[in-house]
């Protein structure tokens, strides 16, 4: 039994998330990697495109190395190849290629330091994590994006493992409400309602109202695109189909958060739309980033209206203490994808130069992120 | 034959290359290398035709093999640039692995080359290279896979396993020292042999900043990182395993470099089989095309003639196809002199003519043709006048451009050259323009060409050398079904609808014969005013008379 055990038994590919730059993910990495072995876990380790974030080929500083053990396999493009420490048995060139050459799918024959960097799309990453999962691994570790706003696609992986530190804040109560932040934003429900759903796949780059009968049967919702030329004038769409629903609801519909009573609160799921409360649901879906500005103005009337639908949580840019606000006054989201999160790393140190007490800082971020497990690298 | 770019473009030959896919890089390289067999290559033309012939026949009785050798050639690389360093430098890992990864595709190729019988030609099959795959691949596996392995060399293997012995000794060694902190400090260290001690607890502080096993690694405000201090045993053995680290990596140059000198003996024979598989792959390519488009073996004569049954121009039979629509094949015969296309408007004169070209070129370049049969004298050159739209746009007018491609062409034809003229001088004064066309045709007919020309002008193929082609058009037509479709058709269907009604095969004419007026009724089919339509019939009859 350990850690590793417990994820690769529930998950085949898994991608390591940084909270922000610096918060440790190469030391989580380096950490989950040595528990692995540890384990006897047998891993893939791959890397998500690095498209933006700088890369000094020659002294490698920015591109982080791991330590492999004897037969993990691993991608790596061709210009890394000379530069590994460890000693690598080429197994397949793939046809993907990087910025660093095309990459190669490598078998670790003997252990060492490697710069690892995978294919760049999501398509190519899911083809060398099912090429390496079908040679016999357990699980399939991706390094991936530098904080978790910049998650590409989140479902080039089956779960995310959400590294989190010091780095984040000086103040330690702070760092570790943002990492529950994180974990909470993750864990949002994912919306049931099959009209809505059928309504928002007919039309999933629109900024649509949608009105959803009771029970959600599909075919039943009328979803009415909103004009939105760019993302500032969304704010005064969404104020307008507030408004309309609400006189909707003054006509005899039924306002969703009390469609939603006795759901437990935004987490307990998309009670609303099981048909038990008899009415029916009013949502705004928002295709692209869900922001500060868009929900600015509203009254919180309006705001509990109707729920919100992002397609995945990465997709909420909201400020922490904003959507604590808002929540309060009743907003809901829902998201058309959920994220995974197998479990978060902390690092109590950062590399600014101070640190947090371990065992306080693991506590903290505990107390806020609902039993996910956490798990201290430095240890 | 020569022929410059845009006749290859004009003729439709391009259009066909495009659809010709060699799967391998050298395939690609040879097609990039097409040349035409010219006037005297006959012998040779008839052996690549021949070839070509068997590999149609190969290809449809060893459907599957054909399909594996392809996707064999698919997944090559073109490293014959490496394969050419291997003689004066060493080659690298990566490197060796694409050589292995590349012989193990011929050998692949081989087999399953071998599984297709007699049918194949022996000049299309790369040849063997088992000694030096055997070199590369010491563990006998035959998988693609490529490692310094430890079997490549004793030296290596016992080196590496010295190495790893020092550093199980080193990390026994950093244990040991990590347990005795515990023990002596009560400090607990990482895996990596550090810890963090908070500046609160000043004794365990105090005690670790004085013990010999741990050195300060980093501070902050709150804490402090020490890391574990070698003793001169560990540093020792770090010392030792760096330098066998040295020692491992010398062995294995030594063994690329070994195995570079041992590539490059093979180079001639690898750098050989590439061209063989280019060949080979280009060739399956044209059989694929010939299969998939219908095509047949052109005979290839000794005479300067051009003689085709029942052809199909490839793209246009393709857009009609889209549309779900049959192409109507055309016959023509060509001799040297000048055959003149004359016939109803949308009766596909230009489209016959392009046809002849098509077929032309694609036999001369080895190909297959789209005709039910073909017989082919080689040409010299080809050349091709025709309206484009490029040249309206650098600004020439359409009978000054028109000019200066024909001053050109007439430059650039010597013996055997094959012409094809579409519509001259269509687009100046008709009295002008049929005296230039009627001129051009008897120069034209004295000279050494096979010209192929569309024209409306009246009366200006006559003459000795000069045979005159018709569409037949809309003549055998039946006209009550034609109206009666046409009568509730919108404007796009109507021209849909006269195609059918067309029959586009040519009928040699003999001597000046009367062009069909076809292009009144057509404009009445297509909707414009009985006012206009009348007026015209009455102003050709007053000329008749």
């Amino acid at each position: 039994m350990g850690l590793l055990r417990d994820i690769a038994r529930e998950h085949k590919t898994v991608s390591l998330v940084g909270m922000a730059k610096n918060a440790g993910k190469t030391t989580a990495m380096n950490y989950l990697i040595a528990q692995a072995e540890d384990e006897g876990v047998r891993l893939g380790v791959t890397s998500t495109g690095r498209d933006g974030e700088s890369v000094d080929v020659v002294t490698g500083t920015e591109k982080p190395k791991v330590y492999l053990t004897e037969d993990t396999l691993v991608a790596v493009p061709a210009g890394l190849y000379d530069l590994s420490g460890a000693g690598l048995e080429i197994l397949r060139m793939t046809e993907f290629s990087s910025p660093l050459g095309q990459v190669m799918l490598c078998r670790v024959a003997e252990a060492g330091y490697v710069q690892v960097a995978g294919p760049v799309t999501t398509a190519g990453q899911r083809r060398i994590c099912a090429e390496m999962l079908a040679a016999g691994v357990d699980l399939v570790l991706i390094d991936g994006a530098i904080d978790r706003k910049s998650i590409a696609a989140p479902d080039a992986s089956d779960a995310i493992i959400l590294s989190t530190g010091a780095a984040l804040s000086r103040n330690m109560t702070k760092a570790a409400e943002e990492t529950g932040y994180a974990t909470e934003l993750f864990g949002l429900p994912v919306l049931e309602d099959a009209a809505a759903r059928e309504a928002i796949a007919a039309r999933p780059d629109r900024l649509l109202a949608i009105g959803s009968p009771a029970g959600g049967a599909a075919g039943g919702a009328l979803a009415v695109p909103l004009e939105m030329k760019t993302g500032l004038r969304a704010g005064a769409r969404i104020r307008e189909a507030l408004a309309v629903f609400d006189k909707a609801e003054a006509g005899g519909g039924a306002r969703a958060d009390k469609a939603n009573e006795g759901g437990g609160g935004s987490r307990g799921g998309a009670s609303g739309a099981d048909g038990k409360s008899g009415a029916g649901m009013f949502y705004i879906y928002v295709p692209g980033a869900l922001t500060d500005g868009m929900l600015s103005g509203l009254e919180p009337k309006t705001l509990s209206g109707a729920a919100f639908v992002v397609t995945d949580p990465t997709k909420i840019f909201l400020d922490r203490l904003n959507y604590k606000r808002l929540k309060a006054r009743g907003l809901r989201i829902f998201t058309m994808a959920g994220v995974k999160v197998a479990a978060v790393t902390v690092n109590p140190t950062s590399p600014e130069g101070y640190s947090f007490d371990s065992g306080e800082f693991i506590e903290a971020v505990r107390a806020v992120t609902g039993g996910i497990p956490v798990i201290d690298v430095r240890m | 034959m020569l022929a410059s770019e845009r006749t290859k473009r004009e003729l439709g030959f391009l259009d066909v290359l495009s659809r010709v896919r060699p799967r391998s890089p050298f395939g690609k390289r040879r097609m990039d290398n097409l040349m035409p067999y010219m006037p005297g290559d006959e012998a040779r033309l008839e052996g690549e035709l021949d070839r070509l012939e068997r590999m149609c026949r190969v290809s449809l009785s060893h459907r599957q093999e054909w399909e594996g050798l392809a996707a064999v050639f698919h997944a090559m690389k073109d490293v014959s640039a490496t394969i050419e360093r291997s003689s004066h430098e060493t080659l690298s890992v990566v490197e060796l692995y694409e050589v292995k990864a590349l012989l193990l595709q011929m050998e692949e190729s081989r087999a399953i080359i071998a599984g297709m019988g007699d049918g194949w030609p022996s000049n299309l099959t790369p040849a063997a290279a088992d000694g030096l795959l055997d070199l590369l691949d010491p563990e006998g596996s035959r998988l693609p896979a490529f490692y310094i392995y430890d079997q490549f060399s004793e030296k290596l293997a016992n080196l590496r396993k010295e190495k790893k012995d020092k550093e199980l000794a080193l990390r026994r060694e950093q244990k040991k020292l990590a347990e005795e902190a515990e023990a002596r400090l009560g400090i607990k260290l990482s895996p990596k042999f550090d810890a963090s001690v908070p500046r609160s607890e000043t004794e365990k502080l105090a005690a670790a900043e004085s013990s010999p096993l741990l050195q300060v690694g980093g501070e902050d405000f709150s804490s402090v990182t020490f890391q574990l201090r070698l003793g001169a045993e560990g540093r020792r053995l770090t010392a030792e395993a760096d330098t066998i680290g040295a020692l491992v990596e010398d062995e294995e140059l030594a063994v690329r470099k070994r195995l570079s000198k041992e590539v490059a003996k093979y180079a001639p024979l690898l750098l050989k089989n590439c061209r063989v598989i280019g060949d080979a792959d280009f060739v399956m390519a044209k059989t694929d095309h010939a299969i998939r488009h219908d095509c047949v073996k052109p005979g290839v004569v000794r005479i300067h003639t051009l003689r085709l049954e029942d052809g199909r121009y490839l793209p246009l039979e393709r857009l009609l196809r889209e549309k779900g629509q049959d192409y109507s094949p055309v016959s023509i015969f060509l001799d040297e002199g000048v055959s003149c296309i004359t016939g109803a408007n949308m009766g596909g004169k230009t489209i016959s003519m392009k046809l002849a070209g098509l077929v032309a070129l694609m036999a001369q370049h080895g190909f297959f043709v789209p005709c039910k049969s073909a017989f082919v004298g080689l040409s010299s050159s080809a050349h091709i006048l025709i309206g484009d739209s490029q040249d309206m746009q650098k600004g020439l007018s359409s009978f000054g451009s028109e000019m200066e491609g024909l001053g050109e062409i007439l430059s650039k034809s010597g013996e055997k050259a094959l012409i094809f003229i579409d519509e001259i001088a269509g687009s100046t004064n008709p009295a002008e323009g049929r005296a230039l066309t009627k001129a051009l045709i008897g120069y034209l007919s004295k000279r050494p060409y096979i010209t192929l020309m569309t024209t409306h002008f009246e009366r200006v193929a006559e003459g000795a050398g000069v045979v005159n082609l018709r569409v037949h058009g809309l003549s055998s037509a039946d006209f009550d079904r034609l109206s009666a479709e046409l009568r509730n058709a919108g404007i796009n269907d109507r021209i849909e609808i006269i195609t059918r009604f067309m029959d586009y095969r040519l009928e040699r004419v003999n001597g000046g014969a009367e062009i069909p007026k076809d292009a009144l009724r057509i404009a009445e089919i297509l909707g414009i005013k009985r006012e206009i339509i009348d007026g015209a019939r009455e102003i050709l009859e007053a000329q008749a008379q």
